[in-house]
């Protein structure tokens, strides 16, 4: 009975093994012949990760819903395939010679084009784009929104914001129906990149009042970009359709693309494979496996994960304690052996392909662990000794806990300091990480716009929104209120690089760690595909130009 | 009977006035809110969106001096009061994840999904595990017998997002059998939402009743093997009746019983839905939209989700107890 | 004189005092005679007590440090230094398995025992007096409804779930997981007692004079101990499980530490690229929870008083 018991439980765990190896077995891309020759069906497929939490421009925040965002509405400007601003409800870019900017650099003033209209044939107006843009810095809509702080040098917004003012006092006007003007309270001079963001896009007034916050689903929401919404079920997939009524020069070809919620990068690469999807990411544990595969779509995506150290907190108060930290980690090994490939080592804050990337900082500090131990000796911790408690703070995320793991062990083995790792719950990690309650953690920044003075103020400048790393130097305080006014963008891109210079080479307020890059899979019916460093997903500013072909 | 049933649907609602409390005490204690994403709002912008959701008041009860001169002209203005005031005129809130939406509505849909996805997952545990339950006890010891137990603890024994994912690699990406995921374009049926795709059922199925179908199975062997020597068995077996008919009327009448404590538990576990196997399989069920709303202390959610669940095991208990009397006449209430 | 075999009155007055039973024997001696009788469940328990073992010997047995990270070698598969591969930071898997068994374990049986002493407690107390009864009762109802994984989810939001001690000791995570299981045993007690005191024994004991609370720690509460040792040993296996499905959620055992959860939730992503790493963890959950699962069936047999 005894042997049949195991004969029994030996016949199944074989089958278990056959299982598994059948599974190791199989092949999986397939090679679909491809022509030339436009589909039949113009759909494109792509995934999102779940429920967006909002389609409003004036209130999105997340990478996923600007995705879909950048679809449904058109601008005043847009940007073309090397980040360079192009008109795009405006007829041309204001500058100083055809009068669209005044010479002192405070009024700026927006022709449109005649043909403006809506997804429903209404005509659009320059004071849809006053209501917009007022709409922003309303304490009821978009100054709850994260964005807002972008365009806050125009006159009257703070006090609004602050729900000190109204929106009488805001100093964007329609002079008439084709002109828009907008005064500044200073010079800005990144205006017009941030006015080809999304939340500057124009919203359809009468549906919003009409609607209120409904105005966002399916059948309600009136956009003025190429696609339309045309249907939204919740949890589920969102469809747009191609708008009949755009104006734009650039009509799209899809007829439709399709958004599939699906929550976890490992079953969209499922589904992926099973031809649901026609593009998505590769999840890093499959780096390795697609490595080389025709159809992976690889470029830099203008981000840059960092050590982020509490720089008020022992023993990172130190500058020496910090580049020890840095030198002590061997982010190439990072980059190769953990996530496969997937990255470039950092050394430098801003990442290659933004204006400012400058690739000698930071160089200075490469992996040495000698360099380090000496460092930290000159510190006045020998091998360590005498350094406090040391823990890192990370939030619930795969890639952290991964990242942080790797990092302790580079520091014990490579710097002799062993130090703690603390997981917390999310909610919980961004309530700590926003009051700077940490004393060591990871950080990491994407591209808003392609400029450094997206990277840099705001989250180096004494007490900045954004400083949860509490690092301040007056130098830099300085050199950031002269760039803010600098019209010349040869120098103010210089002064940039002198604050990048101190921040990093002089004081590292925080160590950069590796740039990531977007390692996509695209079907091979897919064309068109252009991308930028400022995509929310892959070739999402210009879906327009994207067509299937017959496969 | 009626007088228990009404007695017992009567005291859940003290409890769930109490888990209401504390739900809500612990939502709020907990460190976080829902504003607190990636980056952080200037203090401007928090005070506006907390003003306009009602977060900036107090929670339980106002000041002690306006308790005590107020309290008996109008009802404190607290967040609690609020909710439960306008929980009882229908009103559950709005979501802040899927900002303003109703949170009735996001429960009502996940409510219909998970419910029709885990009902199904009750029949076919039951039925199969009752199948492979009758048959290693009938065979007890026999090679069969060691088969189907392990088999079916196997299928148990591995972690079900395991199991998902293995799934989804056989018949997604090497058969491309079945879809990976969704819950495509739903038709609702009474109360049930069925996939327009009937495919997208069936590794959600598998993987979210292996574990009950496992746990069944046991019950049911045990419970028969229980019987199977109980002298009545023996009497009916003298007696010269047919083996199926001992099987049938005589012992699984009496086996069910305790099958039937067992179902309680697992028809609460299965229709409140699984995190794992939703989040997995994209359905959008109310599982998913629970843990995604603790995340996101998303406090309208995270109320009406808890009360259903109490309300679901509540009932589900009830149930089984009223079952009882049906099937066990020595049960009186 | 005697003959062996006649029939004399002492003998007849022998056998006629005696109950005609078998010769007494105490409830744990016949359960451990019955369980040893079972052959898979014996298997079981020998795999436990050396899965078990090997967690203790963890140290020896392990071939290189759990933590420590071979950069050149990352998410290979077994091989003669690395038995079980790699993992994604080029960790020993083997040593990662081996460690995991201490804190899954420990989990387990810890978190179960916990369980078990409160839900006596409470099932006892609620036997003494009635008003106790519908007093506990009511709180275990609360108790019972709330969600369990609500409330897992808050009280490691709340405390975190770092608390290590003794080395492999994941104290919040048990009590998160013991805190959210009691209700079960405690009704199950309570159950077993109400029934039993309509018993004969326990009427004869009351008519003896004995008083509630001798009645219920001597009498009845013994008699509950078979079924909670069954259902705590059943739920062993489900703790380690619950351990990886908040693992999946994210609030698993801190790392770098390892648990069987944490391994399952780290591999499964590798399915198609690194198959051996959820392939080991997976199978090392799986066998303790069969082994686990067929001592509960031998343990319930085994105290079973009707099974011969």
């Amino acid at each position: 009975m005894a042997a049949l018991a195991r004969k029994a439980t030996l016949i199944l765990l074989s089958l278990m093994i056959l299982a598994f190896g059948a599974l190791l077995a199989a092949c999986e891309a397939e090679e679909t012949p491809t022509s030339e020759v436009p589909a039949e069906r113009q759909e494109l497929r792509i995934r999102t990760p779940g429920e967006p939490t909002t389609l409003d421009p004036q209130i999105a925040a997340f990478a996923s819903d600007i995705n879909i965002i950048k679809q449904l509405f058109r601008g005043l400007l847009w940007y073309d395939q090397n980040l360079g601003i192009v008109p795009a409800a405006a007829k041309e870019t204001p500058s100083k010679e055809n009068g669209g900017i005044s010479e002192d650099g405070l009024t700026y003033t927006f022709r449109l084009r005649d043909d403006l209209v809506w997804s429903d044939g209404e005509p659009l107006t320059a004071s849809d784009f006053e209501y917009s843009l007022k709409r922003l810095f309303d304490p009821e809509v978009g100054a709850h929104g994260y964005y807002y702080g972008f365009y806050i040098n125009i006159v009257g917004s703070e006090a609004y914001a602050a729900g000190e003012g109204s929106a009488e006092e805001v100093a964007v006007t329609a002079i008439d129906d084709t002109t828009l003007e907008i005064k500044l309270t200073r010079v800005q001079p990144t205006l017009l990149q941030l006015l080809a963001l999304w939340p500057a896009f124009p919203v359809r007034q009468d549906v919003v009042e009409e609607h209120g916050d409904a105005w966002t689903e399916a059948g309600n929401l009136i956009g003025n970009g190429p696609f339309v919404l045309k249907e939204w079920v919740h949890d589920d997939h969102i469809t747009l359709e191609a708008n009949a009524n755009y104006w734009g020069d650039d009509k799209p070809t899809l007829q439709r693309i399709v958004f599939r919620m699906i929550p976890d990068e490992s079953v969209a690469l499922i589904a992926y494979q099973n031809n649901e999807l026609d593009m998505t990411a590769i999840p890093l544990p499959d780096t390795g496996r697609f490595e080389g595969n025709p159809e992976s779509l690889k470029y830099a995506e203008l981000a840059t994960v960092a050590l982020g150290f509490n720089n008020t907190r022992e023993p990172f108060t130190d500058p020496l304690v910090r580049k020890a930290f840095r030198m002590a980690v061997d982010s190439q090994a990072y980059v190769d052996s953990v996530r496969q490939g997937s990255g470039l080592p950092a050394f430098s804050w801003i990442p290659p392909g933004m204006p400012g990337y400058n690739p000698d900082i930071g160089t200075d500090y490469p992996f040495d662990p000698e360099g380090a131990k000496g460092l930290l000796a000159q510190a006045g911790y020998p091998d360590g000794e005498g350094l406090p408690d040391i823990t890192i703070t990370i939030g619930d995320t795969q890639a952290s806990r991964l990242t942080a793991q790797f990092l302790q062990e580079q520091l014990r083995t490579n710097l002799g300091v062993n130090i703690d790792i603390e997981v917390l719950e999310s909610a919980t990690y961004q309530d700590r990480y926003l009051a700077s309650e940490f004393q060591f953690t990871l950080v990491g920044w994407r591209a808003d716009y392609a400029d450094p003075e997206n990277w840099l103020p705001q989250l180096f400048g004494t007490d900045a929104g954004l400083n949860q790393y509490k690092y301040s130097n007056p130098a830099v305080d300085d050199l950031f209120a002269q760039a803010a006014v600098e019209l010349d963008n040869g120098k103010r891109l210089d002064l940039y690089d002198q604050a990048q210079e101190i921040i990093i080479d002089e004081d590292m307020g925080t160590a950069p760690l590796y740039y990531s890059i977007r390692n996509w899979l695209v079907k091979p019916w897919v064309a068109g595909i252009i991308t930028t460093g400022l995509d929310s997903s892959p070739g999402d500013w210009f879906y327009t130009n994207v067509r299937i072909l017959a496969h | 009977m009626i007088v228990y049933a009404t007695r017992r649907l009567l005291g859940m609602i003290p409890v769930l006035f109490f888990i209401a409390v504390v739900t809500f005490a612990l939502m709020h204690a907990v460190p976080g809110g829902p504003w607190d994403r990636e980056k952080r709002l200037p203090p401007q912008a928090l005070a506006n969106v907390e003003a306009k959701y009602g977060l900036d008041k107090p929670v339980f009860a106002p000041s002690w001096r306006v308790w005590e001169q107020e309290f008996w002209r109008e009802l404190p203005d607290t967040q609690f009061v609020n909710y439960i005031t306008d929980a009882i005129r229908g009103d559950l809130g709005v979501s802040y994840r899927q900002l303003n939406r109703p949170v009735a509505d996001i429960l009502l849909e996940g409510i219909r999904i998970s419910a029709t996805l885990g009902l199904m997952a009750l029949v076919v545990s039951t039925v199969v595990g009752m199948a492979f339950g009758i048959l290693s006890a009938l065979r007890q010891n026999s090679w069969l017998d060691y088969a189907c137990v392990a088999f079916a603890t196997l299928g148990a024994s591995v972690p079900n997002f395991v199991l998902g994912l293995l799934l989804m690699v056989l018949f997604t990406v090497h058969l491309h059998w079945l879809p990976s995921s969704g819950w495509t374009n739903p038709t609702t049926f009474f109360f049930l939402s069925i996939p327009s795709n009937w495919k997208q059922l069936v590794m959600p199925l598998i993987a979210l009743s292996a574990f009950p179908t496992a746990y069944i199975m046991r019950v049911v062997r045990a419970s028969l093997l229980e019987v199977l020597h109980q002298d009545y068995v023996r009497t009916a077996r003298a007696k010269g009746l047919a083996e199926h008919v001992v099987v049938m009327r005589h012992m699984l009448r009496n086996a069910f019983i305790p099958v039937l404590t067992v179902l309680g538990p697992v028809a609460a576990f299965l229709v409140t839905g699984s995190f794992i196997i939703e989040y997995l399989f994209a359905i959008p069920g109310i599982g998913r939209q629970f843990v995604y709303s603790i995340s996101a202390r998303d406090y309208g959610v995270i109320m009406g989700a808890t009360l259903f669940y109490a309300v679901v095991v509540a009932a589900a208990n009830l149930i089984v107890d009223l079952t009882y009397v049906v099937v066990d006449p020595r049960i009186r209430y | 004189m005697e003959e062996p075999g006649e029939i004399t009155a002492e003998r007849i007055a022998e056998v006629a005092v005696g109950d005609g039973l078998p010769p007494h024997r105490s409830l744990w001696t016949d359960a451990a005679r019955r369980f040893t009788r079972n052959r898979i469940a014996v298997v079981s328990l020998i795999l436990v007590l050396g899965l078990v073992g090997l967690a203790v010997l963890a140290p020896v047995v392990q071939r290189h440090d759990y933590r420590v990270q071979d950069l050149a070698h990352t998410s290979e598969g077994p091989s003669g230094t690395y038995w079980f591969g790699t993992d994604q930071l080029g960790r020993d898997q083997w040593s990662r398995v081996v460690n995991g068994a201490r804190i899954s374990l420990s989990v387990g049986i810890v978190s179960q025992l916990i369980t078990a002493v409160i839900g006596v407690v409470i099932g006892a107390l609620a036997g003494l007096t009635r008003w106790m009864d519908n007093l506990l009762m009511r709180f275990t109802d609360i108790a019972y409804s709330f969600p369990d994984l609500l409330m897992m989810i808050l009280l490691l939001a709340a405390f975190g779930s770092g608390l290590i001690l003794f080395g492999s000791v994941p104290v919040t995570m048990i009590l998160a997981i013991s805190l959210v299981w009691w209700p079960t045993i405690a009704r199950l007690v309570r159950g077993q007692i109400l029934s039993l005191q309509q018993r004969d024994f326990t009427l004869a004991a009351k008519a003896m004079g004995a008083s509630q609370w001798r009645i219920v720690w001597t009498h009845l509460l013994p008699n509950t101990f078979g079924p909670v040792i069954v259902t705590a040993t059943f739920g062993i296996p489900r703790a380690i499980f619950a351990e990886s499905a908040l693992s999946f959620i994210g609030l698993g055992i801190p790392p770098p530490n390892p648990s069987w959860g944490t391994l399952a939730n780290d591999g499964f992503r590798f399915i198609s690229a690194a198959p051996h790493l959820v392939l080991t963890s997976a199978l090392a959950i799986a066998v303790t929870m069969m082994s686990f699962t067929f001592i509960g069936d031998g343990l319930r047999d085994a105290f079973d008083p009707r099974a011969r």
